[in-house]
């Protein structure tokens, strides 16, 4: 009788310092499933291994054996003698689909309605499939996870809105310029998140030109990293005219762009919105620049309130998430136990686990 | 096909409008993410075929321009308004301009279609250039109409992102900076137009009996339009006040054509 099951390590049920011991490389997978398929006999296998999971799909006819062989596929393939056992959770039948159908959907991930799982999972199917591991069962439950997936995004806002500040920000940013690609960006000051901040924008083609620090000599060690030009300190107030986003993160006491400072170069944009992030406590910006017509000022609590906002939004859509999922689920489901009953008649009730 | 017939088809528009209108409320309220902006497409593209066929079939009626009372000059800027929302809002993918659009086009058909009686006025033979006056003016009224809008939807916009409270209608918004150049750009193609419009209407207008009142109207209504687009592509003044005036002028044009006109001799329906 064969039973569709699954399981492995999760974010929720082990530590970090535990997954990473038995993270797989996507390249590592075809040696893995051959090893997984002899150690625990199983029919059909897909692998997943991400930074929050390290998980599997399988089909087969003894699942509480194959469930056992899990920890010990991944002592000896990892070579490292660790009780996975008692971190590792299981899933079978209806329950395994359900499983797969919310992780494929991001209702399972750690920021939940992330996007990225439904890559790695289809990286996973697809390496699987070419091996020859993805077989009847399994070819069909990924297929429908993935439209199930799909369904879920168009229909609700669980992937709406970013949920870590510098993500807020290229949002914020997107939705003043457009594309990013040839807006030019302005860091003054460093610091970490200001760092992170400009990358994300530059990674959406932002382009970082400008860097002032009160320490000339930061200023060209950022610049050099990021091939950026390094200007002095004094000189930056005059430039702003010339970009189009300002990240600043200084540990001045006081306010360095202020209100008096910036209006009279708003008249030299052209009309073009000015985009400042000011990630420095204390604040480096005046908030009375926002009065300025063109000129959209966030801080860290602004952008760390919308982020907030954003994840209970994302929150409150993961109930519409699971009634659009079951559907999907339940059509699987039958397809599945009409298939066993074809080839298996008489043994059905006993896949009737979960 | 009569002429009682036809507004039948401008009717069936007039409902689609409502129905846009109605459906577009509802999406931007609603927290709720759907192909809304498909469906609102492809019914106010509907509503203009039937506003496309009404002005075509009354126009053979009346072998004139279907321009001749207050009906049919309704009907026209709002046909003008969607046309011109189909140019800007495929060119720069702005959806939620079909949203502003459709209850603007709907309330300029209610108006005419409850207004005056709809008899067709008899028009002096002045040849094409009389059509081509008064086509060009309901044009460019209606590019300013959607400059309007656009202008509208930059505020609220705008707005937002000055309080930092983002509502669910912000997902819809453009980019702000895309609405600064749509409107430069539309401001200009509008004064453009009218400028035709006016030196057509120049050009046909007895010079013995020029009507000063909405010559002085339309100069009035031109050097405005003109001192925005110089404004906006040489000055550059803040946007939030561009879009101030956008609001301010097409309204006033809006409310005050028809008094004008009726003090017009030739342009009294």
């Amino acid at each position: 009788m064969k039973i569709l099951f699954g399981g492995g390590l999760s974010f929720d049920t082990s530590s970090i310092e535990l997954r990473e011991q038995v993270a797989f490389r996507s390249e590592e997978y075809p040696q893995a499933l051959s090893m997984m398929k002899e150690m625990m006999q199983l029919e059909e296998a897909v692998l997943l291994s991400t930074c929050n999971r390290v998980e599997f799909f399988a089909v087969s006819k003894d699942p509480d054996q194959a469930s056992t062989s899990w920890s010990e596929f991944l002592k000896i393939y990892h070579k490292k003698q660790l009780p996975f056992e008692l971190y590792s959770h299981f899933y079978k039948g209806k329950n395994c689909i359900e499983h797969l159908f919310e992780l494929a959907s991001g209702l399972k991930s750690m920021v939940v309605g992330e996007t990225e799982i439904l890559g790695q999972l289809k990286e996973a199917y697809l390496i699987a499939k070419k091996q020859g591991m993805a077989g009847k069962y399994l070819n069909k439950l990924f297929q429908s996870g993935f439209a199930a997936a799909k369904a879920v995004r168009s229909a609700t806002w669980i992937t709406r809105g970013s949920i870590s500040v510098s993500a807020v920000a290229v949002d914020l940013a997107e939705k003043l310029f457009g594309r990013l690609s040839g807006c030019s960006i302005m860091i003054v000051g460093a610091g970490v998140v200001s760092e992170t901040t400009a990358k994300a924008l530059q990674k959406k083609g932002g382009n970082i030109i400008l860097v002032a620090n009160r320490t000339f000599e930061k200023a060209l060690s950022i610049s050099q990293e990021i091939k950026a030009e390094a200007i002095p300190w004094s000189e930056f107030p005059n430039r702003i005219s010339k970009v189009d986003i300002l990240i600043s993160s200084t540990a001045a006491p006081h306010y360095v762009i202020t209100r008096e400072k910036l209006a009279p170069l708003m008249g030299m944009r052209g009309g073009r919105p000015l985009f400042l992030i000011d990630l420095a406590v204390p604040r480096d910006i005046d908030p009375a620049v926002q009065d300025l017509d063109g000129v959209y000022c966030y801080n860290i609590d602004d952008l760390q309130s919308i982020a907030d906002q954003n994840l209970k939004d994302r929150l409150a859509e993961v109930d519409k998430c699971k009634t659009l999922i079951a559907p999907h689920i339940e059509r699987y489901y039958q397809w599945m136990i009409s298939s066993l009953n074809a080839t298996e008649s008489g043994f059905i009730r006993n896949f009737r686990i979960a | 096909m009569n002429i009682s017939q036809e507004r039948i088809w401008l009717i069936l528009a007039t409902v689609l409008e409502f129905c846009v209108s109605l459906y577009g409320f509802f999406i931007l309220g609603a927290k709720k993410r759907t192909g809304g902006d498909k469906l609102s497409f492809i019914l106010l593209f509907i509503a203009f075929f039937l506003e496309t066929l009404f002005l075509y079939l009354r126009g053979i009626s009346i072998n004139h321009c279907p321009i001749t009372n207050f009906l049919e000059t309704l009907a026209f800027l709002s046909w003008a308004l969607l046309l011109i929302y189909f140019i800007i809002g495929s060119t720069y993918r702005i959806s939620i301009l079909g949203f502003f659009t459709a209850p603007t086009a709907f309330l300029i058909n209610l108006i005419g279609l409850g207004g005056r009686p709809d008899t067709p006025k008899l028009i002096p033979k002045l040849g094409w250039m009389l059509e081509v006056h008064a086509a060009f003016s309901i044009l460019a009224y209606a590019i300013f109409g959607i400059a309007a809008l656009a202008a509208v939807i930059y505020l609220m916009e705008d707005k937002e992102l000055k309080t930092h409270k983002l509502s669910s209608l912000f997902f819809w918004f453009p980019p702000i900076g895309d609405l600064f150049y749509i409107q430069k750009r539309i401001l200009l193609m509008g004064l453009v137009l009218l400028t035709a419009g006016l030196i057509g209407g120049i050009l046909i207008s007895p010079k013995s009996s020029w009507d000063w009142v909405k010559i002085s109207w339309s100069i009035g209504i031109w050097l405005f339009y003109l001192y925005l687009v110089f404004c906006s592509f040489l000055f550059h003044p803040g946007m939030k006040r561009l879009s101030i005036l956008s609001i301010g002028g097409f309204l006033f044009i809006f409310l005050t054509f028809w008094g004008i006109n009726y003090f017009s001799q030739f342009h009294r329906f």
